[in-house]
């Protein structure tokens, strides 16, 4: 599933007041292409998101946010119909959700951090399995070849909790090195449940 | 407060002026260490007492200033970048000391110098040769300010009439981190590269006073030293410094630095 991303972004920021401990409010606006060597789920997204920041000491920065996402995919072939499995639409990658979301920060010592979040998000998340099993619930169907010839990606309305947990590490003054876990779990509004678990581990170099 | 120090006096050499009619260079050789201080200043290694007397009566009106050289390092033996080095008083006093006029400038992020000295009553100029624009403040009680968002060369420098530490930071960049020390002294240096120095100290007994933003008890290393007319104080000191905070420069994942 190799990808290439490009967008454009805007982000308005507003301190209320001087000083660090100064809360601030950000508003982010942004428009990404999506490109996959799998074209079925190739995508216009879209994001709008209002946040509120606030660091509470040196070492401590919360913040609350809320955002929205709709995501308008070019695939349109869904599945046909097959036995008891009716027809789907194809147009499993148009999506769209809110968010609701907690984050904080707290500095270790000089050269570390963690970052904490919980999410909240309401709206459609997309799975892919190897039967029709989910396609009964699903609001949209396809083949995945992502995933293999019999792969079907469907499109569930749901509620998902996010949790993020990343330790940070600045290796020089413009280079973090940064490790960390995600546990999703998702309920649709047809009963079934997702659970799933990311690790995730990354260089960033500011120039 | 931990550190290691070696002090070593010198005597005054063939630099004794001109205006030394009694030419007793000879005398002042450089192998006779001058420190009547030793009996007084249990910290100074020195025990070379006998040529003191001779400078004494050798050195006449119209003696020289002294001069006094610091090599500072860290705990790790790296030259320290950023201190300030200060002669708080002489024989219990200080002269008063002329306003200058100085620039904080901003590159790349940061407040470049790190840490400024100058004299109260001093004018600070703050350009700007980001990229960016920045918002300069301060509430230290020394001298609350601010230079709201802008770019380039302020239209005008900020008065600094009070002696005190004045903490810098930006109000858009929230890493960004500086210090002006404000001194009620006219003898002081910057520490650059590890190496500062005081020159046209008057003869007396100096409280020489060393600042760094990280010291590791947060206060200055004061020292006391006697300085004779004309006499070359080198002053090697080593501490302990916390690590730079980097934190809240480095890049987060989200693509912010603030």
């Amino acid at each position: 599933m190799n990808s290439l991303k490009a967008g454009l972004g805007i982000q308005l920021r507003h301190k209320f007041g001087i000083g660090e401990t100064m809360p601030v409010l950000n508003l982010q606006l942004g428009v990404d292409q999506q490109h996959y060597n799998i074209a079925v789920r190739d995508a216009d997204v879209y994001t709008a998101g209002l946040s509120v920041s606030k660091r509470f000491t040196p070492a401590l920065q919360l913040s609350l946010g809320a955002s929205h996402e709709r995501s308008d995919g070019d695939h349109e072939q869904g599945l046909p119909a097959f036995g008891m499995w009716p027809a789907k639409s194809g147009k499993v990658w148009d999506y769209s959700a809110w968010t609701l979301s907690l984050q904080g920060e707290l500095d270790l010592n000089e050269a570390s951090w963690l970052n904490a979040a919980l999410q909240y998000r309401d709206g459609d998340v997309v799975s892919t399995g190897i039967t029709y099993a989910g396609n009964v619930a699903s609001l949209a169907s396809t083949y995945d070849p992502a995933f293999g010839l019999h792969a079907v990606a469907y499109r569930l309305d749901a509620r998902t909790q996010i949790y993020t947990l990343d330790y940070n590490r600045a290796l020089w003054r413009s280079s973090t090195w940064y490790a960390g876990a995600e546990y999703q779990t998702s309920r649709t509004s047809s009963g079934i449940d997702y659970k799933a678990g990311i690790l995730r581990t990354g260089f960033i170099h500011a120039f | 407060m931990n550190f290691n120090f070696r002090t070593s006096v010198l005597s005054a050499t063939a630099v004794l002026s001109a205006t030394a009619a009694l030419s007793t260079t000879a005398a002042l050789s450089a192998t006779s260490a001058l420190s009547a201080t030793a009996a007084h200043f249990p910290t100074l290694a020195s025990t070379f007492k006998a040529g003191l007397l001779l400078v004494v009566l050798t050195i006449g009106p119209g003696c020289l200033a002294a001069t006094l050289n610091l090599t500072l390092t860290d705990q790790h033996g790296t030259p320290v970048e950023d201190a300030v080095m200060y002669v708080r008083s002489i024989d219990g006093s200080i002269p008063p000391s002329s306003p200058m006029q100085v620039d904080v400038d901003q590159i790349d992020e940061a407040f470049v110098p790190h840490v400024r000295a100058a004299t109260a009553g001093s004018l600070v100029n703050f350009p700007n040769s980001d990229h960016v624009r920045h918002h300069v403040y301060s509430f230290s009680k020394a001298k609350t300010f601010e230079v709201p968002l802008y770019s380039g060369v302020p239209s005008a420098p900020t008065l600094f009439d009070q002696a005190g530490l004045v903490t810098l930071g930006c109000n858009i960049h929230d890493h960004m981190l500086g210090y002006i020390l404000i001194l009620d002294t006219p003898y002081f240096s910057e520490i650059r590269a590890g190496k500062g120095s005081i020159a046209t100290l008057p003869a007396g007994e100096l409280v020489v006073e060393i600042w760094h933003p990280r010291l590791l008890d947060a206060g200055v290393i004061t020292q006391l030293l006697q300085a004779t007319a004309d006499a070359e104080l080198n002053l090697e000191l080593q501490v302990t410094l916390r690590p730079e905070r980097m934190v809240r420069r480095a890049p987060r994942r989200s693509g912010s630095r603030y």
